[in-house]
């Protein structure tokens, strides 16, 4: 069973989103904030990470950005993100684009696209 | 990886919160939000809305609901992103999500419900086709989305 990792502060679209992958058979973990999640991924290994880009502590590039410098560290292959925002400025678009992650959504988003977006990302599409 | 970035069509209307919107502890108080659903629909509709149009039609609200999140203060930047769903002869809804802008903080979820009736007869009437062009782009399938409005 894959793992995907959710980041995100708004409690709806964590359980929007956590429903609907658990119904496509995903194990799904939650972090609220970033620096847990950057705990969670020391202590095992995810799939696929859903991320919001504006959260509280740190933010959802800085986030990414660690758990890339971390997995590089351990020899360890980087993971396909998909970054989440509500409001994206240009300069929130810019830094996304340097990352270079798998996908970048707006919310409120179809939940019907965003799934192909994650079969995609994990490599489950047909 | 390949990078691409998407989101859904929507109208979006700004609004900034004065200090006359809000209440003894400088929240906006929560009518504002009814308002700003208002002010948002007629945003969306000014370009269909000529003497004529005004003179024979109106548009009566079926029903009108509100998810109240999170507060904001003057100064604050509004964005209401418009989507509309379950368009029919007569019919529409309009879902309303409000963010601040900057932050992206999810402030509501307002859903209303209009049926346009001829001014006269007080009898439903077909969507004009200006309408339907405002309508259309930003439909989305309510059952499919992030939010429940």
């Amino acid at each position: 069973m894959k793992t995907i990792l959710i980041i995100d502060d708004e409690e709806l679209v964590i359980k929007s989103v956590e429903k609907l992958l658990t119904r496509q058979g995903y194990q799904i973990i939650v972090c609220r904030r970033g620096t847990d999640a950057i705990e969670a991924i020391k202590k095992r290994d995810v799939d696929l990470i859903i991320c919001d880009i504006r959260m509280p502590d740190l933010s959802g590039v800085d986030t990414i950005k660690k758990i890339r410098e971390i997995r590089q560290q351990n020899g360890q292959e980087k993971i396909p993100e998909i970054l989440m925002t509500g409001y994206a400025d240009p300069e929130c678009n810019a830094e996304a684009e340097k990352l270079a992650v798998s996908d970048y959504v707006y919310k409120p988003f179809d939940l019907m696209a965003f799934l192909d977006s994650v079969k995609k990302s994990i490599g489950d599409a047909n | 990886m390949e990078y691409f970035a998407h989101s859904q069509k929507e109208f979006v209307y700004k609004y900034v919160v004065m200090l006359s919107d809000t209440d003894q502890f400088e929240h906006t108080s929560f009518a504002n939000y009814l308002k700003l659903m208002f002010l948002a629909a007629d945003a969306l509709f000014v370009s269909c809305y000529d003497a004529r149009f005004l003179s024979t039609h109106r548009l009566k609200l079926v029903n009108s609901r509100l998810q109240f999140k999170k507060q904001t203060v003057a100064g604050n930047h509004i964005l209401i992103k418009v989507n509309s769903s379950q368009i029919d002869s007569s019919i529409f809804s309009l879902l309303f999500t409000f963010v601040i802008e900057g932050s992206g903080e999810l402030v509501g979820l307002g859903r209303q419900t209009y049926i346009l009736l001829n001014r006269g007869s007080n009898q439903p009437e077909y969507l004009s086709e200006a309408m339907k062009k405002l309508l259309g782009p930003i439909r989305v399938e309510e059952e499919n989305l992030l939010y429940k409005y």
